[in-house]
């Protein structure tokens, strides 16, 4: 019997790639640190990124985005923040710091995780 | 709630606020029928035919960025284009510009659907031609109602 909300499926799929995405996440930042050691490309990013940079601000992005769309607005606001984190780290000389980035990550981690225990 | 912004009045350069309703008298006008989404994000992009196909009856052609849009032509010219602005590979400015150097997709609509809404933003996609913005996040049981009002207006505008 179909489901009376066309968009459940889709959600439950969404809440997944979540957990991918910022598993993905947390591997590009911990790459970062890396990359600050040896300057070497991460495995995890997307053919069109530079950086492990640019590739935590298009994942953010999307996440953000999509949780929006979703109706996960604070889900959407906590990727938002770690990639305005990253995007303004982008626009100074400085190198981006990934330290700074762990609260945000784990709060975004924290929203994936609860909307995870409320769709089982 | 879908945010659907119309263009400015293009002589006066002058980008409107966010509508919200559809006021636009669309009875007597084309209906949208056909629409080809670029999406790079494959959730949202999954969302955006779901909402416009199964639940608003149009029928929908998805591409994963701009480049894949253009390779549609000529076998298929939609009534709409939709497209995501920041993709990898081409982006929705870009592929904005070359539909309209195309005489085949020329006088097509574009819509962007973006996060990316700031008066400057908005102004550079209305410099460019878009005939609309949706908004991300957007409503997905509203879209199709909003993407026919701006298709409705794009129309209406026409001289």
């Amino acid at each position: 019997m179909p489901s009376p909300d066309p968009l459940a499926d889709l959600r439950a799929r969404f809440i997944e790639r979540s957990r991918e995405r910022v598993a993905s996440l947390r591997q590009l930042i911990d790459a970062a640190v890396e990359d600050r050691v040896r300057g070497s490309p991460s495995a995890d990013m997307h053919e069109a990124d530079a950086t492990p940079a640019e590739a935590i601000t298009r994942l953010a992005h999307q996440l953000a985005g999509a949780a929006g769309t979703f109706g996960y607005p604070a889900m959407s606001r906590a990727a938002a923040a770690l990639e305005d984190r990253v995007r303004a780290a982008g626009q100074t000389a400085r190198p981006l710091d990934p330290g700074s980035l762990e609260p945000l990550l784990a709060a975004l981690e924290r929203r994936v995780t609860e909307l995870g225990a409320s769709a089982c | 709630m879908t945010r659907a912004e119309t263009p400015p009045n293009r002589s006066s350069g002058r980008v409107s606020a966010v509508a919200s309703s559809a006021t636009a008298a669309t009875a007597g006008l084309p209906r949208l029928g056909r629409v080809v989404v670029a999406e790079d994000d494959p959730d949202i992009c999954a969302v955006v035919v779901l909402a416009l196909g199964r639940v608003g009856g149009l029928e929908v052609t998805a591409c994963a960025d701009g480049r894949a849009v253009l390779d549609l032509v000529p076998d298929l010219v939609p009534d709409l284009y939709l497209l995501d602005v920041m993709m990898p590979e081409m982006d929705g400015l870009e592929t904005l510009r070359r539909l309209e150097l195309d005489p085949r997709t020329a006088a097509v609509p574009v819509i962007f659907m973006t996060a990316r809404v700031r008066p400057t933003e908005l102004e550079t996609y209305y410099r460019m031609g878009a005939a609309g913005v949706i908004a991300k996040p957007f409503d997905p049981l509203t879209l199709t109602h909003h993407l026919q009002r701006l298709y409705a207006e794009s129309r209406h505008a026409e001289p």
